[in-house]
């Protein structure tokens, strides 16, 4: 048995509306329309993972590198772009054993300290950051904090907190750098 | 005295061995190599004749991304880019933000992975440094707002309103 489905009972409105394409309004309205959508198009997935995204295509390590400056931009603009799927896959993506990854994705951790949707979860992963086994993590974590001295209070407590977990550093350029941000001294 | 800079994200890497005066493992190599070739068409290479320059080369790379931030300069002694196969191309930038150091633009006219790898092994085996500008350390003479501030009669008019932004705030 077919069941008849009712005609859509909007068609003569969306008649007459198309009668009425032409007028100005209608035109201004599609144009703005179609830009909007065009600039949604642009901007990261908020719905989805976007590192997920980003990883799942097999990228080139230059096709990371241009996908995470545009990231990077979204979340110094404050935006709502990374999930929570997206913060427990950066925690990962920080240990994989590659340094040129590695240091295309701390990339991130800079504006998440700021954006008042990431900062809390960009000030755990430093710290872990700031015990990892790795000199070189150790030291991007913090050189993610001196980005932010100055601009934003955790980033102060972060440093804090640097120097109570670093205390018995033993690599030399960490801890003349460590020294460098606690004082007045310039960074070099 | 004249160096050359290249901007990069991180010194992390490059620390652990310049630490040890040598490449630490090809991982690092192509982690170097990578931040010398990074961005489009030729790698870009500035020249620093003064102090200031270094602020400049470092306020206008900012000013023309549009983002307060810190910078961190690989800075290379002339001899580190002494090698075969690789020539400096002077290659002025008319429309950097900062006027007096629009020509001292280069490119590094090669992208041969060795030349490129033996740039990096000069710069950790002693012939290079780093220089960083932090974006807004307060007790630090020279954070970024601070050069903002400094430098603003050299930014070009286009760019003069942005660069008031960032040391009014």
């Amino acid at each position: 048995m077919t069941v008849q489905l009712p005609k859509k009972t909007s068609d003569a409105k969306t008649q007459s509306y198309i009668d009425q394409g032409s007028s100005k309004e209608s035109q201004s309205l599609e144009t703005t329309a179609k830009e909007a959508n065009s600039e949604l198009r642009t901007k990261p997935s908020f719905n989805n993972s976007v590192l997920l995204n980003l990883i799942e295509t097999r990228p080139t390590l230059l096709q990371v590198q241009e996908e995470i400056d545009r990231i990077r931009d979204w979340i110094a603009d404050d935006y709502l772009v990374l999930g929570d799927l997206d913060l427990k896959l950066l925690a990962k993506l920080l240990k994989v054993p590659n340094l040129s990854l590695f240091s295309s994705f701390i990339a991130l951790l800079e504006p998440m300290l700021e954006n008042r949707h990431t900062s809390e979860r960009a000030a755990s992963i430093i710290i872990e950051l700031l015990k990892d086994s790795r000199a070189s993590a150790r030291y991007a974590a913090l050189e993610v904090i001196s980005s932010q001295l100055g601009n934003i209070d955790i980033a102060g407590k972060l440093l804090e907190q640097a120097e109570e977990i670093m205390s018995n550093e033993e690599i030399s350029y960490i801890v003349e750098y460590l020294q460098c941000l606690t004082s007045g001294m310039e960074s070099t | 005295m004249t160096n050359f800079v290249r901007k990069v994200g991180s010194f992390a890497v490059w620390k652990e061995s310049k630490a040890i005066k040598k490449v630490v493992s090809d991982d690092h190599a192509n982690a170097y190599q990578n931040d010398l070739i990074k961005g489009q068409g030729l790698p870009s290479i500035w020249r620093a004749d003064t102090e200031d320059d270094y602020e400049k080369i470092s306020l206008g790379i900012l000013l023309r991304a549009k983002r307060i931030d810190s910078i961190r300069l690989i800075v290379f002694s002339p001899a580190c880019l002494q090698i075969e196969n690789l020539e400096l191309l002077h290659n002025p930038d008319l429309d950097f933000p900062l006027i007096s150091v629009r020509d001292k633009h280069y490119e590094l006219s090669t992208d041969q992975s060795i030349v490129i790898g033996k740039v990096a092994e000069n710069v950790v085996s002693c012939l290079g440094s780093f220089k960083e500008f932090l974006k807004a350390k307060e007790d630090d003479p020279r954070n970024m707002k601070k050069l903002a501030e400094k430098h603003i009669n050299d930014v070009d008019p286009q760019y003069q309103a942005l660069a008031r932004q960032w040391f009014c705030k």
